[in-house]
C-alpha cells in the first residue's frame, strides 16, 4: 500500500522550529558610520601664492582641525567613512556539560577618509594644497590591499 | 489534517523577519547661533567679545601668531534593524563649527563657519 504522507508541511514545520532555535547561533551584522560633511575638491579659485586664509574660510567654512606647523598653519577638512561586517556561527554547548562551545566568527572593517589640507604661510597666504578622496576608492580593493 | 503550506511559509517569513527597529538621536549641544556671526568684524572684534557672544570655546589651538578658538557641536542620528539572522546599523554624525583666528593683540583676524548638523540623516548601511 502506497504511503501518501505529505512531507512538505513537515519540512516547513521543522524549519519553523529550527529558525527560533538557531536564531542566537547564526548572525550577520553590517554597519556604516559616517562622520563629517562631504569634503569638496580643491577649488581652482584658490591659487597657491595668491589665495588668503579669509578666501579659504569663506569657501570651505570651518575646518575639522587646525594645526600649527612652526609658524605655518594647516586647515584640515575631513570626512570619515567606516564600513564593517561580522558573520558569526556558534553553538552554545557549555550548558549541556560540554567543556566548551563551538564558535566561528569572521569580521572585517574598513575606515576611509576624504581629506583636504590647506597650508598657509605665517602671513596667511596659501602655500600648498593636498587632497585625497578615500571614500570613493572601491570597497573590496581597498579592504584587501 | 493537512496543514496549509501557504500559512507555514508565511509564518516562516514572519519569524525570519521578526526583530526590532531602532532610531536614535544624539546631540552634543552648545548654544552657538549662526546669526550671531553678524556681530563679528575682523580687526575690531576682540577675543572677549567672541566669548561674550558664543561662550567659552570647545577647543583652543595655540598658533605662532595667536590662537584659534574652535566652537563645535554635533548631531548624530542612528538607525538599527535587528532581524533574526541579520543586523543592520547606520550612524551619521554632522557638525556645526565656528573657528576664530585671534592675534596676539586679542583681535579676531579671520573666522569661518560650517553649519552642517541639519544634514545628519537616518538610513541603512547599504
Amino acid at each position: 500500500m502506497a504511503c501518501h504522507f505529505d512531507l512538505k508541511p513537515c519540512f516547513a514545520l521543522c524549519l519553523l522550529l529550527l529558525i527560533p532555535m538557531i536564531a542566537g547561533c547564526l548572525n550577520a551584522r553590517f554597519e556604516k558610520i559616517s562622520k563629517g560633511a562631504d569634503v569638496p575638491a580643491p577649488s581652482t579659485g584658490l591659487k597657491v601664492g595668491q589665495a588668503t586664509l579669509t578666501d579659504a574660510l569663506k569657501q570651505y567654512g570651518a575646518p575639522a582641525d587646525i594645526v600649527d606647523m612652526n609658524g605655518k598653519v594647516a586647515l584640515i577638512y575631513k570626512k570619515s567613512f567606516y564600513q564593517g561586517g561580522q558573520i558569526s556561527i556558534g553553538i552554545p554547548l557549555s550548558g549541556l556539560s560540554f567543556p566548551s562551545s563551538l564558535r566561528m566568527e569572521a569580521t572585517g572593517s574598513l575606515m576611509r577618509h576624504d581629506l583636504l589640507a590647506l597650508f598657509f604661510t605665517p602671513d596667511g597666504i596659501l602655500s600648498e594644497t593636498m587632497y585625497e578622496r578615500g571614500a570613493s576608492q572601491p570597497f573590496w580593493e581597498s579592504f584587501w590591499k | 489534517m493537512k496543514l496549509p503550506l501557504f500559512a507555514l511559509i508565511l509564518l516562516l517569513v514572519l519569524i525570519s523577519g521578526s526583530g526590532c527597529a531602532v532610531i536614535g538621536r544624539g546631540k552634543d549641544f552648545r548654544p552657538i547661533e549662526e546669526k550671531m556671526l553678524a556681530h563679528v568684524e575682523p580687526g575690531k572684534t576682540t577675543a572677549e567679545d567672541v566669548m561674550k557672544l558664543f561662550g567659552p570655546p570647545s577647543q583652543i589651538v595655540k598658533l605662532s601668531n595667536g590662537d584659534a578658538y574652535i566652537y563645535d557641536r554635533s548631531l548624530s542620528k542612528a538607525t538599527g534593524l535587528w532581524l533574526v539572522f541579520v543586523t543592520f546599523a547606520n550612524y551619521d554624525t554632522q557638525h556645526d563649527r565656528i573657528v576664530f583666528f585671534i592675534n596676539h593683540q586679542h583681535l579676531v583676524t579671520h573666522f569661518g563657519s560650517s553649519f552642517k548638523s541639519d544634514t545628519s540623516s537616518y538610513g541603512m548601511p547599504f
